[in-house]
């Protein structure tokens, strides 16, 4: 049985100033290193000894990855917190889904500690930044001494608690697809109490011209080894008019897609049954909100 | 009895402990901290069964720390919990085991100067088991040819072999229940089960434990009972009792988990004796999800009816899954009858308990000890019946419960006395006005994606456990009432708070006593060497009897007073009145309509001590007579979004009988509280096992165990709370209790209310999402099929 | 490990500290300075009771490396009375609405409802309620603490 009330594990621990310097780190320790941000999934993961790097890299520090900018998308730097994503997403209201998420993340807490990067990072299937990221054609860019690279979030999310990411590669910076005017999103996560791991999640991104919709995109989170994007039920969407009829068959559809399993939450029958209900509501929210509606 | 107007009992005022929880210096046992203290940590088992071959400490103690394990403790077995009489105390439990009988069973500790050497020397011990077969399930302990978990235990003083893995099983009956089935025109017949809820206190199990020089020991240990703690520690290390102090120390929640004297604090004796220092044990959380959780139960109910709605008889059957140790289910098994019988008037009767051992976590009482899972069960059940014979179910219930003037044995069979107030009707007529009751509808009237349903659902606790004779638990107080010179007073008591305002309570009775401003009664700080015994702060307990006995020694103090006061105003005593003066800020002592005999309480305990006629002070012990029941009744509507199984609670009416309420701020508190964890008990909580590993599937953190959060309870103006208009001539100023009744009745009436939305009973509880969705899909297909 | 030196403002006092980088905040805080305001009652970052400002901001103090918090103001619940002795309106708001049972989450329901009233001085219960679902009450149900936060919303 762990100790959750210290850390029993031991580990040097350094905090550097430039992405310069956690590169150099980053490849003079390889594997024995972890990168930490907010801590809130590092320290946990540590004292349930699930990890236990020998070294911490600390990056609050590097004032260069603590930016949010928009360049036809958003440009969030690895360093940003969440709580300013939050704010930033809320005056913005192009990108209401990821303030959703945020807003139903954990607690207040975590939002002034964590970092999306981070959320992303820990990879979890229930990651609830993931699903408005991949419904906003979310890509992250990663360097190492050797380079840059940019990777959509699909390809960098490869398993439970794994991504893509090389070793001595940093995640700096989430990169979106910029959204048009008539585009609404919206993301809603179910759960046992108020601050809880998702059971299942759902973000929806539409772009609407009157009663047909012409472009969407749906993703979920929760329910597979990674968060995950319901393509054909995209594709049913994608191009037709939307009645209650189309979004019960949409929602049929992406419930067969998902790939849940029974686990201390809930059970693969449950989130399988209630990934319709899910979706439609979050794409109705989605759906107002292109027209400005709600909120 | 008419009600008085009282300036202090009954009124709202900010509790006296507030200032220090408040500023954060409240110091906890989990904050207590002392010069040259050691930390300990505890080697636990991760076999759910198995025998201990050795252990081998000798790494851990290279590194510097202080090892025991079962051969370094004493071997007599033990009863954890100390409030039933030792003939009645069944005893399976020792400092540390020389055979393991669930995972996180702690097998060996040590202590060391900082908490990560002694995490690092716990780690180092090595244990030989020998793993024996492991049982789950109470129904299979019971087979013919299932593994023993135990051969035998004590009971008292006699050695009592386990058969079976009965732990122990008790039958009552009155009447002749067949004869009373016969009578009926209807028979009603189902199982209710509810789970294995952890009480998830907030404070984690905790101590310190100091040696002294003359080979005594101080303990800070996290307590529903100081004496109790204080006995069992000086019987199991041989100390006498007056070189064994234990604090009073304030408790980050209880719910009956300190009941019985937690697993921590014989360890960490045993380790600051070895090691002549003091020695800090703290639990994780997750060693204490390990350590005690709530009785589950399988409660078969029988009940016959006539067409009328009058009950000709009942019975109960049930079987309590008590895990690897029996902490407290003999008493248990007395009180489910005594709730049973106690809810609803059976001419015949039969209850049949058993409790069984299994390889989990041991249970132990929490809030309701039986009472929430046996009323879940009951108030069910009278909407199933009320529904047959189309009937009002609060008219099912005015009709069949026992209240005034009836005979009631809500402690179990050896306990009974007679109901002097009862405010039972007058809550469930009050609170369905409040409700909305008869605008609920029928569920099949109900459609569309959300449908809401009200459900009510009553029951009651006893205040205490008294009885005009000795029976099968302890129960008494003990209390000292002073007066200082200047006009303050001190009061003393083992009696502890565990957040509802029992020591607030007891400072109102005080003041209301003595006549002297509430601002000038302080609550003394309380351990074992200074207090008179008082058996533990359970039961519903402590505003009725420990109030009662605060109430005995102030009016004793009183009475010295009085007499100092006589001699100076040459005014008889009996003559003489106290009562707050606001100009003073003291009590004023008085003859009505006499202007110039006044003195102050202040002036007259200064003159007293110098001219050295004494100290107005006095100890009295007091037991009760009687147990009287505190009513509750619950309202609660909720919501079901009958496409996703989601239940939302979004109105509720609380009301409790507690006679003279003494703190109506902290009593609608504790309705609110009760509330909150009623419905977690009805919709959300419970604890299981994995079948192979012995380990709790939810991991035992907080991460999957979930109580409720504040976005998960209905808004304040939604939930509204009453007092019923009642007098307990027995109780001090009136009282009753309040405590466990708070949460009797909120999971039975969740269950109505579900019922009353979708038309579906549950009797499973938690009643998750997954299973309503499941049981909505299957009564749809029916209706389709 | 060798112990690093990091400098923490507790409450408007600064302490020069030499703690071991698996050093937590929570426990730097109450077992190193004495301040046993913030509790420990789970260590994973689920129940809210060590919530403390850390730049004024709440935080986890239980999932806060001590090192990670060099050069940070923070501030407890002790750090909440004036050098007068008198309360914090929050602290008061508490007292008045008998938001106080056991006492153990107290502290951090304070911090967390002064992060909540600097950022919004007058939030709406809903606003209350999201604000504090990170913090767990098992006594109270929420209500009384919900009418003493209300009472402070300007």
């Amino acid at each position: 049985m762990a100790n959750t009330r210290i850390l029993a594990h031991e580990f040097e621990f350094i905090a550097p100033k430039s992405v310069a310097e956690v590169l150099d780190l980053l490849r003079r320790h390889g594997s024995r290193a972890k990168l930490m941000a907010g801590g809130t999934d590092l320290v946990v993961l540590m004292k349930m000894e699930k990890v236990a790097p020998e070294v911490i890299i600390h990056l609050a520090g590097i004032k260069e990855l603590d930016y949010i900018r928009d360049e036809g998308g958003l440009r969030v730097g690895a360093g940003a917190k969440l709580s300013k994503i939050r704010a930033h997403c809320e005056r913005d209201k192009r990108y209401l889904a990821l303030y959703d998420a945020i807003s139903s993340l954990g607690k207040p807490q975590v939002w002034n500690m964590g970092t999306m990067a981070g959320n992303l990072c820990t990879a979890s299937p229930a990651a609830d930044t993931a699903p408005p990221l991949l419904v906003y054609n979310g890509r992250v860019k990663l360097v190492s001494g050797s380079g840059e690279r940019t990777l959509g979030l699909d390809a960098f999310f490869i398993g439970v608690n794994r991504t893509a990411l090389a070793e001595g590669e940093l995640l700096v910076e989430i990169q979106t697809d910029g959204v048009s005017e008539r585009t609404g999103s919206a993301f809603m996560k179910m759960a046992r109490v108020g601050a809880d791991i998702s059971k299942i999640t759902c973000a929806v991104a539409v772009e609407r011209d009157g009663s047909r919709c012409v472009s969407c995109r749906i993703a979920f989170g929760a329910v597979a080894p990674v968060p995950m994007r319901a393509k054909a039920a995209e594709a049913l969407v994608r191009g037709a008019e939307v009645d209650e009829a189309l979004l019960e068959k949409a929602g049929r559809q992406a419930a067969q897609e998902i790939k849940p399993i029974d686990d201390v939450r809930s059970t693969a029958e449950y989130r399988r049954d209630v990934a319709r209900t899910l979706f439609k509501e979050v794409f109705s929210r989605a759906w107002a909100r292109a027209e400005g509606e709600g909120t | 009895m008419e009600k008085k107007d009282y300036f202090s009992v009954g009124k709202p005022a900010r509790r006296k402990d507030g200032m220090a929880k408040v500023t954060g210096r409240e110091i906890y046992s989990s904050d207590v901290s002392l010069p040259n203290m050691l930390y300990a940590r505890v080697l636990r088992s991760p076999h759910p069964h198995a025998k201990i071959l050795s252990v081998d400490a000798s790494e851990a103690e290279s590194m510097g720390a202080v090892c025991i394990s079962y051969k370094d403790v004493p071997k007599a077995p033990y009863n954890e919990r100390q409030v039933s009489i030792p003939e009645k105390t069944y005893r399976d439990r020792t400092v540390l085991p020389d055979r393991v009988r669930h995972v996180g069973e702690g097998v060996a500790a040590v202590a060391a100067k900082t908490e990560a050497l002694a995490e690092r020397a716990m780690r180092s011990i090595k244990v030989d088991y020998e793993i024996l077969p492991a049982l789950f399930d109470p129904f299979e302990a019971m087979k013919d040819g299932a593994p023993r978990l135990y051969e035998d235990v004590m009971l008292g003083e006699v050695v009592l072999p386990i058969e079976r893995n009965i732990a122990c099983a008790r039958e009552v009956s009155e009447g002749n229940v067949e004869e009373g089935f016969k009578e009926a025109d209807l028979i009603v017949e189902d199982v209710f089960t509810t789970g294995r809820v952890y009480h998830q206190q907030m404070e984690t199990k905790s101590v310190v434990c100091r040696p002294e020089p003359d080979g005594g020991i101080t303990v800070w240990p996290t307590t529903q009972s100081i004496h109790n703690t204080r006995q069992l520690l000086g019987r199991i290390f041989n100390i006498p009792l007056n070189k064994v102090n234990v604090h009073r120390v304030p408790i980050g929640g209880a719910f009956g988990s300190s009941i019985q004297m937690n697993t921590p604090i014989a360890v960490s004796a045993a380790l600051a004796l070895k090691a002549r220092k003091p020695v800090k044990l703290s639990l994780t959380r997750e060693e204490d999800m390990y350590d005690h959780c709530k009785y589950p139960s399988w409660i078969r109910l029988k009940y016959g009816v006539k067409k009328d709605g009058t009950i000709t008889a009942g019975q109960m059957e049930t079987v309590v899954d008590v895990g690897g140790h029996n902490i407290q289910a003999y008493p248990l098994l007395g009180c489910m009858a005594g709730w049973f019988v106690s809810l609803y008037r059976m001419p015949h009767l039969s209850v049949r308990g058993t409790a069984v051992y299994t390889n989990k976590a041991p249970a132990c009482a929490m809030q309701g000890y039986g009472n929430p899972q046996v009323s879940f069960a009951v108030e069910s059940m009278m909407d199933m019946i009320a529904e047959k014979l189309d009937m009002d179910p609060i008219a099912l219930r005015l009709k069949n419960y026992v209240g005034l003037g009836e005979t009631f044995w809500g402690q179990g069979p050896t306990v009974r006395s007679i109901i002097r107030s009862c405010g039972v009707e007058e809550m469930l007529l009050k609170g369905k006005e409040m409700i909305g009751w008869d605008q609920r509808g029928k569920p099949q009237e109900k459609a569309g994606r959300y449908r809401r349903g009200i459900g009510v659902g009553r029951s009651f606790h006893t205040s205490g456990t008294g009885a005009p004779m000795p029976g099968e638990v302890i129960d008494y107080s003990t209390a000292m009432v002073k007066v200082n010179e200047d006009g303050s007073v001190d009061f003393l008591t083992g009696l502890m708070c565990h957040g509802g305002g029992t020591l607030e309570a007891c400072a109102k009775i005080v003041a209301e006593t003595l006549g002297v401003p509430l601002e000038k009664v302080g609550i003394s700080p309380s351990n074992t060497l200074s207090t008179g015994y008082d058996v533990c702060t359970h039961a519903t307990r402590g505003v009725y009897c420990g109030g009662a006995a605060v109430k005995k020694a102030a009016e004793s103090a009183k009475r010295i007073l009085l007499g100092f006061a006589s001699r100076l105003t040459e005014v008889n005593p009996d003559a003489l009145q106290i009562r707050p003066d606001p100009e003073s800020g003291q009590g004023v002592i008085f003859l009505e309509g006499a202007a110039g005999k006044s003195i102050t309480v202040g002036e007259t305990a200064k003159i007293a001590q110098i001219k050295g006629w004494g100290t107005a002070i006095a100890v009295e012990s007091h037991r009760q007579v009687n147990c009287p029941p505190c009513f509750v009744t619950n309202f609660i509507e909720v919501e079901v979004d009958t496409q996703t199984g989601e239940v939302r609670p979004t109105r509720a009416v609380a009301a409790v009988d507690a006679g003279t309420v003494m703190n109506p701020d902290l009593t609608a508190g504790q309705l609110e509280g009760g509330l909150c964890r009623g419905i977690g008990l009805a919709l959300l909580e419970d604890t299981q096992y994995d079948g192979n590993t012995g380990r709790l599937t939810c991991g035992a953190s907080m991460v999957d165990y979930k109580v409720y959060t504040a976005v998960d309870m209905p808004y304040v103006d939604r939930v509204q709370t009453f007092f019923a208009n009642t007098y307990e001539p027995s109780g001090p100023f009136g009282a009753k209790g309040v405590g466990e009744a708070a949460n009797n009745c909120t999971a039975g009436t969740v269950a109505n209310a579900l019922y009353n939305a979708v038309g579906i009973r549950f009797k499973d509880a938690p009643i998750t999402p997954e299973k309503i969705l499941k049981a909505l899909k299957d009564k749809a297909a029916g209706e389709r099929g | 490990m060798k112990k690093q030196r990091i400098h923490l403002i507790v409450n408007g006092e600064a302490h020069e500290l030499w703690v071991e980088p698996n050093a937590l905040l929570l426990n730097v805080l109450r077992d190193d300075l004495g301040l046993t305001g913030a509790k420990y009652a789970c260590g994973l970052g689920q129940c809210g009771g060590c919530t403390v400002l850390m730049n004024g901001e709440a935080v986890l103090s239980c999932l806060v490396l001590a090192v990670a918090a060099d050069g940070a103001q923070i501030q407890t619940v002790e750090g909440l009375v004036q050098p007068d002795g008198s309360l914090d309106r929050v602290q008061e708001a508490f007292l008045d609405h008998s938001a106080i049972q056991c006492g153990f989450c107290t502290p951090g329901m304070v911090m967390i409802s002064k992060d909540l009233l600097s950022r919004n001085a007058s939030p709406s219960e809903k606003e209350i309620r999201e604000h504090i679902r990170g913090n767990i009450c098992r006594c109270t149900g929420y209500n009384s603490i919900v009418r003493a936060v209300k009472s402070c919303a300007e």
